[in-house]
């Protein structure tokens, strides 16, 4: 089967939409004190929360063309278009694909009416949607969407939270960027234990053993996650172990070396969701042993 | 993050991976079909019925049936048996004796599309 680089690129991109939506929208509910609510960079957090929203719907849009043009063979626009309505309608995706955009909806709602919460409850059900656009339920093993759901959300938490992160701790006082980023710290931890026990599960039926992780393109994605994970790992206990501590000390350059280390973890991270989104479009390494 | 979390996370992910499981499939495979791939059929069948390895999406689903002569004696109309989303059924005009090709292309719910082809032949 070959690899459609134009579904792709349209599920990489809803994919970072809409786990930098629920990042954000975490950030804001869970992760910012109550009385830094009205400090300076908040509200542009919430602008770009919204931004992620509207982004999550366009590429919720664009990828249902592109999947619609793809199901129909489609050989130009007019045909993808014409394709459109039977993929709402008749297909799985399209059913999942209208839920998701009923819930980025209302978390566009909720977060006009500044109930943050809520907001980043319906984004995270948008964000559990994503497994039932793929592998995970389709194998005919019950538990592994809900397993891979909570993959997804864990993955939104960590790794969409850290472009505001990065934001919040260039822009607040020492002080209030320490306690940020200790509140931070905890959650990502728990994203990172629910992160690796959901890749371990569902790498035993898709995978299949360690031959599967050298069948071709899938093992090699699959492989490179586990380094990134274990990378991003590293970034994330050096700012939390030195980078943190040297803030917190008032040590100079303490926060110029806590935002690089930022963006290294927020690379290394949006890497990650490009393998997921690869890993997404080829055959299990699991089918390809047989 | 303590040091042995950070062992842990990659260590235990690839001691599972050590260990052996059944082979879960994703995309639609043909499993079994009936009339059965290179088999015989005395009596010629109505309909043609294909069983994948995954639930397909029968509107983006086709199967085009040609016989001896190289026309299609598929009705065009697939749908999916009641109940089971993984079985295609594909009705079918009057079938003579001879050997037909089925061509087949299915879309699966995890919305990849796969194909495939095979002969069976009718000999009354």
């Amino acid at each position: 089967m070959e690899v459609q680089a134009p579904v792709v690129v349209a599920r990489a991109a809803d994919l970072l939409a809409c786990l930098g939506t629920l990042g954000c929208l975490t950030m804001l509910a869970a992760v910012v004190p109550a009385d830094l609510r009205r400090a300076p960079p908040v509200p542009a957090l919430r602008c770009l929360a919204g931004a992620s929203l509207l982004a999550g719907l366009l590429a919720g849009a664009v990828w249902t063309l592109v999947q619609a043009a793809y199901f129909a063979g489609a050989p130009d626009l007019r045909a993808a278009l014409a394709a459109v309505p039977a993929t709402l309608t008749d297909t799985r995706f399209g059913t999942v694909m209208m839920v998701r955009a009923a819930f980025l909806l209302t978390a566009l709602a909720m977060l006009a009416w500044r109930r943050e919460r809520v907001a980043a409850v319906a984004a995270g059900c948008a964000c559990a949607g994503q497994p039932w656009l793929g592998h995970p339920a389709a194998v005919g093993i019950a538990w592994l969407p809900l397993a891979s759901a909570l993959h997804v959300v864990a993955a939104g938490i960590w790794i969409g939270g850290l472009p505001p992160l990065a934001r919040l701790v260039s822009a607040l006082p020492a002080a209030a960027a320490v306690r940020v980023l200790r509140r931070f710290s905890v959650l990502a931890a728990g994203c990172v234990g629910v992160l690796a026990v959901t890749a371990l599960v569902q790498a035993v039926p898709l995978v299949g053993s360690p031959r599967g992780l050298l069948a071709g393109t899938y093992g090699g994605a699959v492989l490179l996650k586990v380094g990134l994970f274990v990378a991003m790992l590293g970034c994330a206990a050096a700012n939390r172990l030195l980078f943190t501590r040297a803030l917190a000390a008032g040590r100079a350059g303490a926060r110029r070396a806590l935002g690089r280390c930022i963006a290294v973890e927020a690379l290394l991270g949006l890497t990650a969701l490009l393998a997921a989104a690869l890993l997404a479009e080829l055959p299990a390494g699991s089918m390809l042993m047989g | 993050m303590t040091r042995s979390r950070l062992i842990a996370a990659p260590v235990a992910l690839l001691l599972a991976l050590a260990v052996p499981t059944a082979a879960a499939f994703a995309h639609a495979h043909l499993k079994t079909a009936v009339p059965a791939p290179g088999g015989t059929v005395g009596a010629a069948p109505t309909e043609l019925v294909i069983n994948y390895s995954e639930a397909v999406e029968p509107h983006f689903c086709t199967v085009a049936v040609t016989g001896p002569d190289g026309k299609r004696v598929d009705t065009g109309a697939v749908h999916t048996a009641p109940g089971n989303a993984h079985e295609l059924v594909v009705p079918l005009k009057p079938l003579s004796p001879g050997r037909y090709t089925v061509d087949w292309h299915a879309t699966s719910v995890d919305s990849h599309k796969t194909q495939g082809d095979y002969t069976f032949t009718v000999t009354r």
